[in-house]
């Protein structure tokens, strides 16, 4: 049993976490081309595995505080990053998945069944409401929410060229036009811009 | 000095209104249809229109209940993609987050109602290149074969 100072105080801090719940706001740019003419389930299984940059890799405490990255299980390939917001609303600690997506699309020839996750799982949440008895300031930062891909990788036979080699180094499409005045003619792709996370800040 | 102690009952109810109001166990999965690929530098890709998807989906409890539909996002690209007379989507930046009505009623409800919105966005882009086999996803790819690629330049070497 809890006295009624330490039931007050949970009680506080989780009324002021509903009020100042923020809007925990993930944002991810996926970068590359997504091919929708077909489901591409004609393709078959990449045969060598998805190569996995080390960087974007995570295990042990800095695995289980940021999620593990890039991780690949035969053709299947993951991403999961935890996310972490102060009262919600101003991230820290890990607060874009781009470079694991990057790492992601560059693992294979071309990718199919993506899925986008994200998630608070009650692990994160009971581990939250623990430590914030403990230590009350853990309320304004914990739980985290996580961020996740899932994707199968496959072989292009079609001739497409792909970005195996490096989609970090493919360089972004054109800015889009509005609807109303596309593009005249097919343009070729710019020049690789410095940063990914470019497309991101042009964004509405 | 005495302090009042508190039931488990009542323990266990702050908990969960705790649990619902802190966090819950918002779980999405959404599908994406299609070939994802990074394109060549020399590959001419032609942008056709923007795609602008929002959608909210409502959790019960805190998010326990009631999760989104796993094609959240699927219907509403393909038919945008299919108006715009795309191939495909390039670019593409997913937000998830509860906007100030979201916190408003997740606040006033104590959890158990909880909106939360999805929003997609992307540039609609038309592909030289030959769809991947599969069962086609665009009703007009499936009433015609797909555009052959563009021939080499006149004069290429």
């Amino acid at each position: 049993m809890l006295g009624a100072r330490a039931a007050a105080r949970c009680l506080t801090t989780a009324a002021m976490a509903a009020c100042l719940a923020g809007c925990f706001h993930h944002q991810a740019y996926l970068p590359g081309v997504i091919d929708l003419r077909t489901d591409g389930s004609g393709l078959p299984t990449a045969t060598r595995p998805p190569t996995v940059d080390p960087r974007q890799t995570r295990s042990g405490v800095e695995g289980y505080v940021t999620g593990e990255g890039l991780t690949v299980a035969g053709a299947d390939v993951d991403v999961e990053d935890r996310h972490y917001w102060i009262a919600g609303l101003i991230p820290v600690i890990n607060d874009s998945p781009t470079p694991e997506i990057a790492a992601a699309l560059a693992s294979s020839d071309a990718l199919v069944q993506l899925e986008i996750r994200e998630e608070l799982d009650i692990v994160s949440v009971v581990g939250a409401l623990i430590a914030q008895l403990v230590v009350p300031v853990t309320a304004w930062v914990a739980p985290p929410w996580s961020f996740g891909l899932h994707a199968k990788a496959v072989a292009t036979r079609t001739g497409a060229p792909t970005g195996a080699a490096s989609a970090s180094a493919a360089p972004p499409l054109p800015a889009a036009a509005p609807p109303p005045t596309p593009p005249p003619a097919p343009a070729a792709l710019p020049p690789a811009p410095p940063d990914p996370l470019d497309p991101l800040e042009r964004t509405p | 000095m005495t302090h009042r102690r508190f039931s488990a009952p009542s323990l266990a109810l702050a908990a969960l209104i705790a649990a619902a109001s802190s966090g819950g166990c918002f779980t999405m999965h959404a599908d994406l249809p299609g070939t994802w690929r990074a394109p060549a530098a020399s590959e001419p890709i032609e942008v056709v229109g923007r795609l602008d998807v929002t959608t909210s989906h409502t959790w019960l409890l805190g998010g326990l209940l009631a999760p989104p539909p796993s094609d959240l996002y699927r219907a509403a690209v393909l038919a945008k993609v299919e108006a715009a007379g795309g191939h495909g989507i390039a670019n593409v930046v997913v937000d998830t987050r509860f906007t100030g009505i979201d916190v408003m009623l997740r606040a006033v409800t104590l959890g158990i109602v909880a909106p939360r919105t999805y929003r997609i966005r992307a540039d609609i882009v038309r592909l030289s290149t030959p769809p991947p086999p599969g069962a086609p996803l665009l009703r007009r790819e499936g009433a015609r074969p797909a555009p052959a690629p563009p021939p080499a330049a006149a004069g290429a070497p």
